[in-house]
């Protein structure tokens, strides 16, 4: 990333260019024709909007393009409108190219005349104009240029055209010339803002612009079925049904390469002379990186399909269909999207969050999905409901997955009450026509975020996983109940002695920290040997104390990568915190009242 | 009469916006404000309303409409725009 003005320019002169527009206007791909895929992904310093830069060849320099996030206004509503805000303020001699939608100029004109006011040097990218033409209109760019004093041009993201156009426009624009811009700077509050848009949309653009932009009679009936009130929650779910489906068969197929490519290469490491080495890169290496990394598919292809349903619009309609239902627990219907995330992966679950304008918001649903249950968590209840429940293990975990349903609405009731209210409004949101996205900008989203999502998770992962096995590995050459590991778990036994937990479950109950699939393998090094885990399990445990165990890996902290992703995505310690103490304090009490029904029922 | 009460397909006036100054200044900047035009799009029970403004289509929470005071707007009436 290059360093915000601490790097003075070459002589040929590495500007800087902001990109800012309205959420849906043809940002991304005009972004993308800019910069092709130079491009570099972060967030925003403090806070976790994302941020993209990247560069673009004009002439014999280049231009460092930074991606501002979508605004409505400058009148800072969401987080993501105040980040805008305030690098136009940081930055006031960058040029700004403006990318407006050239089929609701009316509506984009608004945030144009605004920044015009706040003073950057602007240009005009035109887009969508293809759509216009089908409607058998156009727009008199030139016209426009002069109503506002800044350049305007036309530009076809999709196939490119005009971008160099563009990137010459931004050059001329950064030149210091006297300002033009001086009737339009008058208009000052909103109302001025839209009145004086609509005129200007009128003016520069032959037909009326008031109808709304009727698509074909495709969007049409789409948005007849999606938006009924019947009928829209089933095609929600039914979308829903199939992200998981091709989630997890084409997640499951890669995970599975992976999977195998992992025990390649433990079997390789087995090979390794020195024992203590050996270990180490089995236990700590493979054993905490491979989960990560065989995760890596499923979180690839959930953020394709989330990408595809944002850009084409279908976002909005799944948030109009699940409002009814979420206003219940005081969420509105964008809100649901990353609770039904949470049952592939948490991780990508919580990162989703960011749809969110409303911090409060985000927070309470990111404080919901650690109890949507992942898909980590069924081996270890496959194990073990299926070695004590038997015929009716599937019944157990049926019930597992409601109650973890029931723990979020929990959550989110309290959640409700304990924070803050803020000036919290419902559902406020445009709703975007439907676009067909271009599979290169959704490959490029996914591929980033799934970036992101390796660096943060990976890097805790392998440190929280090398602890561990230092813990189990020491003193050199004792055994598992002896190691630092042993202790430990013997030590913290008594607390979990209500609950029927043995230190063998506690230590298990540990290593799930890092990751739920850990669980199985721990028990199976802790487990006597001779037999198979699951013959060996009635022997740790009875099936009351085995219930109340499920019932603890459900309702505890998913996993590490969770935890910091949500102190990421959060930004507050305090909150990732709370997090983990109320899922321990939940799992820990209900496991108990699980436990001591059992006991009433008869069970051990 | 209150926004929600309008029927689909209606065209009304914007008389007033009651609610907090930052919930009303942000529907003002997407357009929404005293003295404009909308058209019903949608006004079906539990979902949100959808509304036609300018170019542009609207959602909005129940709630929210509930606190904005319209009338039938002079200009056009009744069901239009089925578009």
């Amino acid at each position: 990333m290059s360093c915000c003005g601490e790097s003075p320019s070459t002589l040929l002169g590495d500007r800087r260019v902001l990109l800012a527009g309205q959420p849906n206007s043809g940002k991304t791909s005009v972004f993308n024709a800019l910069t092709g895929s130079r491009q570099r992904v972060g967030n925003w310093p403090g806070v976790t909007v994302e941020r993209k830069e990247g560069r673009c060849a004009v002439g014999e320099g280049e231009l460092v393009i930074v991606d501002l996030p979508g605004a409505y206004s400058l009148e800072p509503y969401s987080l993501e409108e105040r980040v805008t805000r305030d690098a136009l303020a940081a930055e006031p001699d960058s040029v700004v190219i403006n990318v407006v939608d050239a089929t609701r100029l009316d509506r984009q004109l608004p945030l144009t005349l605004q920044m015009i006011r706040q003073g950057n040097p602007l240009v005009v990218a035109l887009t969508m104009n293809d759509e216009l033409a089908a409607e058998g209109r156009s727009i008199d760019a030139e016209a426009l240029g002069r109503e506002l004093g800044v350049a305007v041009v036309k530009v076809d993201g999709r196939r490119g055209a005009g971008a160099r156009e563009l990137a010459r426009a931004a050059v001329r624009a950064a030149r210091p010339r006297p300002s033009t811009a001086t009737g339009t700077a008058a208009a000052g509050n909103f109302e001025e803002r839209h009145r004086h848009s609509r005129n200007l949309s009128r003016s520069v653009a032959p037909a009326p612009i008031s109808p709304p932009a009727p698509q074909g009679g495709i969007a049409r009936r789409a948005d007849a079925l999606a938006l009924h009130p019947l009928a829209g929650p089933l095609c929600f779910l039914i979308v829903v049904f199939a992200m998981f489906q091709l989630t997890f068969s084409l997640g499951g197929l890669a995970g599975s390469v992976l999977e195998s490519l992992m025990a390649a290469l433990d079997r390789a490491a087995s090979a390794i002379a020195l024992p203590l080495l050996a270990s180490f890169v089995r236990g700590a290496l493979i054993g905490g990186v491979g989960n990560v990394v065989s995760l890596v598919p499923f979180v690839f292809i959930m953020f394709l399909i989330l990408s595809f349903l944002e850009d084409s619009g279908y976002m909005a309609r799944a948030a109009y269909a699940t409002d009814a239902f979420m206003r219940r627990v005081g969420l509105h219907g964008k809100a649901f999207i990353p609770l039904v995330m949470g049952f592939g992966c948490n991780v990508p679950a919580i990162m989703a969050a960011r749809t969110l304008e409303s911090p409060r918001d985000r927070l309470r649903v990111m404080l919901m999905v650690p109890f949507t249950s992942c898909s980590a968590r069924l081996p270890v209840y496959v194990l073990i409901a299926g070695a004590f429940f038997g015929p009716r293990a599937g019944l157990v975990v049926f019930a597992l997955y409601l109650a973890g349903i029931l723990a979020g609405i929990g959550t989110a009731m309290v959640s409700a009450k304990v924070m803050p209210a803020q000036e919290s409004v419902g559902l406020m949101m445009e709703l975007p026509p439907y676009r067909l996205p271009l599979p290169k900008s959704l490959l490029l989203t996914a591929w980033q975020r799934t970036k992101e999502y390796l660096g943060k998770a990976g890097s805790i992962i392998l440190l929280a996983s090398a602890s561990l096995w230092i813990l189990s590995a020491l003193p050199l050459g004792a055994s598992a109940a002896d190691s630092l590991l042993g202790r430990i778990g013997r030590f913290a036994a008594p607390v979990f002695a209500p609950l029927g937990f043995d230190w063998r479950m506690v230590i298990g109950l540990a290593s799930g920290f890092v990751a739920k699939e850990v669980v199985v393998s721990t028990l199976g090094v802790l487990a006597p040997t001779g037999t198979s885990l699951s013959a060996a399990l009635p022997g740790m445990m009875g099936p009351g104390a085995a219930l109340a165990f499920l019932v603890f890996i459900l309702l505890y902290t998913p996993c590490l990568a969770t935890v910091a992703v949500m102190r990421s995505e959060s930004g507050s310690r305090k909150w990732t915190t709370v997090s983990v103490l109320w899922g321990l304090a939940l799992a820990y009490c209900s496991a108990l009242v699980v436990r001591l029904a059992a006991s009433l029922f008869g069970l051990g | 009469m209150s926004l929600t009460d309008a029927r689909s397909g209606d065209t009304v006036l914007v008389e007033r916006v009651d609610l907090s100054s930052a919930a009303a200044i942000r529907l003002g900047e997407l357009g929404l404000m005293p003295g404009e035009e909308l058209r019903v799009l949608r006004n079906q029970r539990p979902c949100p309303l959808v509304l036609g403004l300018g170019s542009a289509q609207l959602m909005l929470g129940r709630d929210i409409g509930d606190s904005i005071s319209v009338r039938s707007s002079p200009l056009r009436k009744g069901p239009r725009q089925r578009a």
